[in-house]
């Protein structure tokens, strides 16, 4: 007659019992709402993230700068006389606000709340690849709450729609970028007027759906697409993307339109996040 | 005997922190192999199923508190794949590129799988295209990695652990 096995023969399926039954219950409590419990945990983490992110970004700028220094010289003497044709524009667009305040004052106009652009780093994403957030070396300290709007671009000049911020601890934050394929972004065509909504596809282009058909014939490839302002998470007039096909099929009632953003979304390294003016002070003013 | 129990975890947790840091804002992410989960199979191959259960765990708790993502998520894949990795302990022999290759590729892809039931089941934001999105890219990069890690870890193992250990 063989022994009874033991608890210690079992106890590889044991362990695993124990460890998987760990994770559902922490799978069940964190993916509601008990979102903030992960915060610690998050700022814990990101404290070794953000020290191995400063070495290897020592390295990297170390050489970058180095190659950079050859054509600073060059694009300072552009930056100059850019500036000069700036300097005059800017006295016109100085006229122009004047005269849109007097406007805004006689229709009794609300203005939207304003915001400051602070500027932010891209210092990790997922390690599994399995999710698209971004992670930035910006948080609740600096003014970042969820639904922040996250902007950046090719270059400054033209910054473009990212996405905007799920997740806030103290010092970072993760954003969603509008390429994932939970991300809906109520647009309108810069031109045209039109209305729709646009949707990530993950790498491919974004994709802008429900424009009314009649759109049709005003609606046309290269024409920019910017937030509409609808659904109070994105203000109105943010670029996101510009129009690359457009795509009518007789049984829809509505057109198909691929869009390209404007945002190198694939590649971001620097982002700018949108908070409201008053939490920028506030964050100026923190020891 | 305290290296065999905490080595395991830490490394598998280490690597999974590093894959999330010099790959930001680069193209790069889509190419970095998963290193963590190579070192949990290889641990499941050669100590059995507690070590590379444990290392599983701790690395997908890991990958949680790193991406954000809700917690237990990548734990309970990692625990899985630990678990399973276990039977090839004593089991599974052979070729130094073919063997590793081949359990490599089979972990990765029941991880993303169990990821993409957790989601479903447990109604969290996601989808299959955003989970399934650079797999064969990642897939390969990380099956061609895995012949030289387990080469490595294979020098390393057996200049730490002596061999009467065996199963844990």
């Amino acid at each position: 007659m063989s022994p009874r096995p033991s608890l210690r023969d079992h106890r590889q399926t044991i362990v695993f019992i124990l460890l998987a039954v760990s994770s559902l219950v922490l799978l069940a409590f964190t993916s509601s709402d008990a979102r903030s419990r992960q915060r610690d945990g998050v700022s814990a983490v990101g404290v070794v993230r953000a020290g191995a992110h400063a070495v290897v970004a020592f390295f990297r700028n170390t050489v970058n700068s180095i190659n950079e220094l050859s054509q600073l010289r060059e694009r300072y003497q552009a930056a100059t006389t850019e500036l000069e044709g700036y300097r005059t524009v800017f006295r016109t667009i100085e006229e122009l606000e004047r005269e849109n305040a007097r406007l805004r004052e006689l229709l009794d106009f609300q203005p939207p709340a304003e915001m400051a652009w602070v500027p932010a780093q891209v210092i990790g994403r997922d390690p599994t690849g399995t999710k698209s957030d971004l992670v930035i070396n910006r948080g609740a300290s600096h003014g970042v709450g969820v639904n922040s709007v996250v902007v950046g671009g090719r270059n400054a000049d033209a910054p473009g729609l990212v996405g905007r911020v799920v997740r806030v601890s103290g010092n970072q934050a993760f954003v969603l970028p509008i390429s994932d394929p939970i991300s809906h972004v109520a647009v309108r065509s810069i031109e045209s007027r039109y209305e729709g909504l646009i949707s990530g596809r993950g790498s491919a282009p974004l994709w802008l759906q429900y424009v009314d058909k009649r759109a049709s014939g005003a609606i046309a490839v290269g024409e920019s697409i910017v937030t509409s302002g609808l659904g109070s998470v994105y203000p109105s007039g943010i670029t996101v993307g510009v129009i690359t096909e457009i795509t009518s099929d007789p049984a829809a009632l509505t057109l198909s339109i691929t869009v390209e953003p404007v945002a190198r979304l694939s590649q971001l390294e620097y982002l700018y996040v949108g908070v409201p003016i008053t939490d920028v002070s506030e964050a100026d003013d923190a020891p | 005997m305290t290296l065999v129990y905490a080595g395991p975890p830490l490394l598998a947790a280490l690597l999974m922190l590093a894959q999330s840091v010099p790959s930001a804002a680069t193209l790069a992410h889509r190419f970095v192999p998963d290193l963590s989960l190579v070192v949990v199979v290889f641990f499941g191959w050669r100590n059995g199923r507690i070590s590379a259960t444990i290392s599983g765990f701790v690395a997908g708790l890991t990958a949680d508190i790193a991406s954000g993502a809700p917690l237990g998520m990548n734990a309970f894949a990692g625990t899985v794949i630990g678990f399973l990795s276990g039977f090839s302990h004593h089991r599974i022999a052979g070729d130094p590129v073919l063997m590793p290759a081949a359990l490599v590729s089979l972990a990765f892809a029941l991880r993303h799988v169990t990821v993409l039931l957790i989601i479903a089941l447990y109604g969290i934001d996601g989808s299959a295209q955003s989970v399934f999105e650079w797999f064969g890219l990642r897939i390969l990069t990380t099956v061609v990695a895995s012949p030289v890690l387990f080469a490595v870890l294979r020098r390393v193992h057996s200049f730490h652990v002596p061999r009467r250990i065996g199963e844990l």
